[in-house]
């Protein structure tokens, strides 16, 4: 999966991004369009932000996101 | 140990006894509830989320899901959705094993990523169904309103064929992957970062490592699995199995019978430079395959709807292997919906990874050994291992 996660600060080519209450310092850097403050971009392993979400898709996202998460018992439980 | 990442990850434990790799533990917090979640959206909703909330195989997912509703509901879509689903399909594997091999791969060689190269190839690959299904309906089912930018994707693999051919062949793929000899004498010169991963294996002796009890998952039964996921559920999605079997899903598995692989196999067994190859051979078999259907993609309307309940099943071959989605729709609305991905064949406890491991010469390359024999089977997540002496 990858979670739709929200730019809280940028440094040159590395952001903070912030989803369920966790942050995690990410790469911009094969990202094909510019991105700023509270834009929302999809994670993937290795730690790169990969494309830019569309407002609407990612709040779509993240609601079916955060009822994964509560079947499955909260987040970053392992099961 | 700080918890895992949200999208879940995998944890390796490999202890040590006499010299060898002894017990192998995994610890998988992989999203199993990912397919109850979609329960109570209809079709559409559900079908159109799948891109965005499995975006590293979103085209495979998209695609298991729509084959399932579709099988529920019975619509059939019409021959140009099926080559453009063919060729979409086609665009990602290329993508996801070119990002393989170029982003991970260095790794293993202490070189860095070749990040630029990553970039050009997902400008050329990705979003692709934008340029096929330009009013953005991909997720009807049946095939929304197909409308293919052929001169746009006709650029698009021309630039992901130039990368490709200049980052990972260096020459033409035939003439790297064609035979055993070949692929020996490409490794050997070194031209590209994958081209020297090869070399170092087989100069470390690596070829074989992590061969173990073979078992590839090429037929599988849907009849079989719809009644797994129905009396076994989670138990199965997380822990699948054939009759008590865990066979390895994958390019491997697809790919054993290509030449090359089947050499690699012979010479070496189902270890870790079998594995490799059968990936760089099948990400040169996308890209053909990417041309060779871009001719058959045209304007095409969808299909209309039917029924409003039932169940179906959607198999797709995803670049890391076979994906499963399962939908049972009542009243046009989800009433179930499984997802089994291929990470939970090769990563089960029993499976694949675990048998390759299991007993292996641990030395001071095990963490280098098995490191690369990870990414060789290739999680969609990310793995971490720890090893534990003896004594």
């Amino acid at each position: 999966m990858a979670i739709p996660s929200r730019i809280i600060a940028i440094d040159g080519l590395e952001a903070t991004v912030e989803s369920f209450g966790a942050m995690r310092r990410v790469s911009l850097m094969l990202l094909d369009e510019p991105v700023g403050l509270g834009d929302l971009v999809l994670v993937q392993a290795g730690g790169f932000a990969s494309r830019k979400v569309d407002p609407e898709e990612g709040e779509a996202a993240l609601e079916y996101l955060a009822q994964v998460l509560e079947l499955a018992g909260g987040a970053g439980e392992p099961e | 140990m700080s918890p895992p990442p949200l999208e879940g990850a995998i944890e390796l434990r490999l202890r040590l006894a006499d010299g060898r790799v002894g017990a192998v533990e995994v610890r998988n917090s992989r999203p199993f509830h990912a397919g109850r979640a979609l329960a109570g959206r209809t079709a559409k909703d559900a079908l159109a989320l799948l891109p965005t909330a499995f975006s590293l195989c979103g085209t495979a997912h998209l695609l298991a899901g729509l084959q399932a509703c579709e099988g529920a509901t019975g619509v059939v879509a019409a021959a140009p959705h099926q080559a453009a689903r063919k060729f979409l399909l086609a665009g990602e594997t290329t993508l996801e094993h070119g990002q393989r091999v170029l982003r991970d791969w260095p790794h293993f060689l202490g070189e860095p990523a070749d990040l630029a190269a990553v970039k050009e190839l997902r400008s050329a690959l990705s979003g692709l169904l934008g340029l096929v299904y330009p009013h953005r309906d991909w997720m009807t089912p049946g095939g929304g309103r197909m409308a293919p930018e052929t001169d746009k994707l006709s650029r698009r693999l021309g630039r992901a064929a130039a990368l490709i051919l200049r980052h990972v062949f260096a020459r033409p793929a035939v003439e790297a992957i064609g035979s055993a000899a070949a692929f020996a004498e490409w490794a050997e010169r070194g031209g590209t970062g994958a081209a020297r991963l090869i070399a170092r294996v087989l100069e470390t002796r690596s070829s074989g490592y992590g061969a173990g009890p073979s078992g590839l998952l090429t037929d599988v039964d849907a009849v079989f699995l719809v009644d797994r996921f129905k009396v076994e559920d989670l138990d199965f999605i997380s822990r699948p199995h054939l009759r008590g079997r865990v066979p390895e899903t994958g390019p491997l598995a697809r790919q054993a019978g290509h030449p090359l692989v089947a050499t690699l196999l012979d010479v070496h067994g189902n270890g870790v430079l079998a594995r490799l190859a059968a990936r760089l051979v099948e990400m040169a078999s996308a890209l053909g395959d990417l041309q060779a259907l871009l001719p058959s993609l045209e304007n095409s309307g969808g299909a209309g709807g039917a029924a409003q309940s039932g169940e179906g099943i959607g198999m797709v071959e995803a670049a890391r292997g076979l994906l499963v989605h399962h939908a049972e729709l009542t009243a046009g609305r989800i009433a179930a919906y499984r997802i089994l991905s291929p990470t939970e064949w090769n990563f089960h406890p029993t499976g694949p990874l675990v048998r390759g491991l299991e007993g292996a010469e641990a030395g001071p390359e095990l963490e280098w050994r098995a490191g690369l024999l990870v990414t060789a089977i290739d999680p969609c997540v990310s793995c971490a291992i720890a090893i534990e002496n003896d004594g």
